[in-house]
């Protein structure tokens, strides 16, 4: 009986490794442009219908736990920054002398008055851990062909949306498209990224664009301008501390 | 004519009684209905001054500000914008404000708070905030310090000199935050305003906001309230549609319809008043023409047309009506008068009822000539119907017969 059963699962995992893990895939892409430590410039633009807002950035991670990002311009928001420990948010604003901690309820709110939430920017893996993947079928995005993956958030995970839907590409397995969708099954933002450029060592997308449903003339676009991906960052870096002095 | 004046002068004198009666019942509902309406006119006054305070009469804003006043939505506070928007006459006074809701945090804890920015100097001209000081002192212009109501300070456990912080979205999705130094805590009559208001010095919030020069909003004062539509129209015309002018009834529709519903009681109360009132006037003109069958028969047969005696039954109600009607003004003004200039305050849980409403808790009345007016014109009306029917049993006289 155990030996047929044995038989039975080995059968079982040799057919699905010889399909596609949609999870290896996501897990591949999300390594693809990232290395254990690493920092990034980029410039934000908020795009408004009848008004647009630039931040240049500087940001440093490490691993799944440590982010830290710190505003470079314009001077007026200079020296702001935030710092990311596990899925905790804290936020430095110099001109009042503190740390605000982003809480919980905040979760689903707008980062910086752009269409990315504060979660976007927390929950670094959620896409790796929060989720279940099932591969829904191969599609065309922004010009190659792209596996589809369906992402359905396991039932305890704290996450704000309802299902995501991610575009993989074949060839180089690099994120192309992310759908956001609520719990009642309804888009609520789109991420495209194109540009791929060689940056510090990887090759990666470096515009990031997201822009939400349903609201014209709103998104926000990301550019990555420079990165380390060899950096060496201690775990002290990313301490409430040091985000006073970033600047 | 003179003659039948005179006549029905006396007429009206002849039975002293059943005159003075009438005239009685149209003072009492005259003085009644006069004064209801003034007790309540002087509170529609109140609530339309306390929501004016914080909006004013009229407000010029940028087209699309009120629809989710979005501290996106702002309008460059220059000279020549003041200038068109005083071009129109009856504007007597233009009051910038730039205002953004907020966190406020002390040391104790934090709240939302509305962080409004004011000229310090036409904004007390406008609505007295001086005078709602309770500790520390009044704002000047340009400075760094911030003036926060009562409920604020009270949730914040913040006291004059010590420091506010504040944390929002400035315009175009800057990072707003900054400390101030509070002031002076002010109480103001607006309970839920009491609670989360904070005033800062325009540039100082304009500073705050990223926003420098801009305002959300112009309010205006006006010589004349009662003018504020034509006002606003002309507003419109001379501004065109980058900005909105909206007046105080738009911008708090619920006043408005509070007074309306009030309105239409007291229409239907004073209604059954004058239906009593009337009905009770008609009986005794009635009777008055009944009796007086025979003596109308000798009138017309000692040469009086018919169109002449009629004239004499409408002149008799009219005089004694009119005569009603002044003296009830007589009575009612020094009334209205002295309610007015003293106006009882309330305290109590009736109080409370007003404060809730942020309307200021007392009873005042308000003179209104037009509502002396529309009283009159009622009783008017009145007589006229009343006397219909001995104009129609005058008409209807057979000499011959009645002076049997």
């Amino acid at each position: 009986m155990i030996f047929f059963l044995l038989i039975t699962c080995t059968a079982y995992s040799l057919t699905t490794a010889q399909e596609i893990d949609p999870k290896s895939l996501v897990e591949k892409a999300y390594y693809n442009e990232r290395s254990e430590a690493y920092t990034l410039d980029m410039t934000i633009e908020v795009i408004r219908p009848k008004w647009s807002r630039a931040l240049t950035t500087r940001t440093w991670a490490k691993g799944f736990k440590y982010g830290m990002m710190v505003i470079t311009a314009p001077a007026k928001d200079e020296g702001v920054s935030f710092m990311r420990l596990g899925s905790e948010g804290w936020n430095f604003l110099p001109s009042i002398e503190r740390i605000v901690k982003i809480s919980p309820s905040q979760m689903a709110q707008s980062w910086m008055g752009s269409d990315y939430t504060n979660e976007d920017l927390l929950k670094e893996a959620s896409i790796l851990n929060d989720y279940t993947h099932k591969l829904v079928g191969e599609e065309n995005a922004d010009g190659t062909i792209c596996y589809k993956i369906e992402a359905t958030p396991k039932s305890d995970a704290a996450v704000i949306w309802g299902k995501k839907i991610v575009w993989i590409g074949k060839e180089d397995l690099l994120e192309r498209k992310v759908e956001n969708y609520d719990e009642l099954g309804s888009l609520i933002s789109t991420l495209i990224k194109t540009e791929i450029k060689e940056i510090g060592g990887k090759s990666i997308a470096t515009t990031l664009t997201i822009t939400p449903n349903n609201k014209n003339g709103y998104r926000t676009v990301v550019t990555i301008l420079d990165g380390d991906f060899k950096k060496e960052i201690g775990d002290y870096f990313f301490s409430k501390e040091n985000m006073r002095q970033l600047n | 004519m003179n003659q039948l004046i005179k006549l029905a002068w006396k007429n009206i004198w002849r039975k002293k009684r059943r005159s003075v009666i009438a005239m009685l019942s149209v003072i009492f509902a005259v003085v009644i209905s006069i004064n209801f309406r003034s007790l309540q006119w002087g509170s529609y006054d109140k609530m339309i001054e306390a929501g004016a305070r914080n909006s004013g009469y009229l407000q010029v804003q940028g087209q699309d500000y009120w629809e989710d006043k979005s501290i996106n939505e702002l309008i460059e506070d220059n000279a020549n914008l003041r200038n068109r928007i005083s071009s129109v006459s009856q504007i007597s006074s233009i009051i910038p404000r730039l205002q953004n809701f907020s966190l406020a945090a002390s040391e104790s804890g934090s709240k939302g708070a509305l962080v409004i920015g004011i000229d310090p100097e036409s904004e007390n001209q406008y609505n007295k905030l001086i005078t709602r000081l309770l500790e520390g002192n009044y704002l000047s212009k340009n400075e760094n310090a911030v003036l926060i109501a009562e409920g604020l300070s009270n949730y914040l456990q913040l006291n004059v000199n010590d420091t506010l912080v504040l944390v929002s979205q400035g315009y175009h999705a800057s990072i707003a935050a900054g400390k101030y130094p509070i002031k002076g805590i002010v109480k103001l009559p607006n309970p839920q305003m009491n609670r989360i208001t904070a005033y800062l010095p325009l540039s100082t919030a304009q500073a705050f906001n990223s926003a420098d020069g801009m305002v959300n909003a112009f309010m205006l004062n006006v010589s004349d309230r009662t003018k504020v539509e034509a006002i606003q129209s002309q507003l419109q015309d001379e501004l065109g549609p980058a900005y909105t002018v909206m007046r105080w009834d738009e911008m708090h529709p619920e006043i408005q319809q509070s007074i309306n519903t009030d309105t239409t009681i007291a229409t239907l109360l004073l209604s059954a008043l004058y239906l009593i009132v009337g009905f009770g006037i008609m009986g005794t003109i009635v009777m008055m023409a009944l009796e007086r069958k025979r003596e109308f028969g000798m009138l017309q047969a000692i040469g009086l047309q018919k169109s002449q005696i009629q004239t004499l039954v409408l002149l008799e109600s009219l005089i004694l009506g009119m005569i009603g009607v002044i003296l009830a003004w007589l009575i009612a003004f020094p009334i209205v008068n002295f309610m007015h200039n003293n106006p009882i305050p309330l305290t109590g849980e009736g109080a409370k009822s007003f404060e809730a409403m942020g309307v200021e808790p007392v009873i005042q009345f308000a003179i209104k000539p037009q509502l002396f007016g529309l009283m009159g014109l009622i009783i008017f009306l009145i007589m006229l119907v009343a006397s219909s029917f001995p104009l129609t049993m005058v008409r209807k006289l057979k000499m011959s017969e009645v002076i049997k």
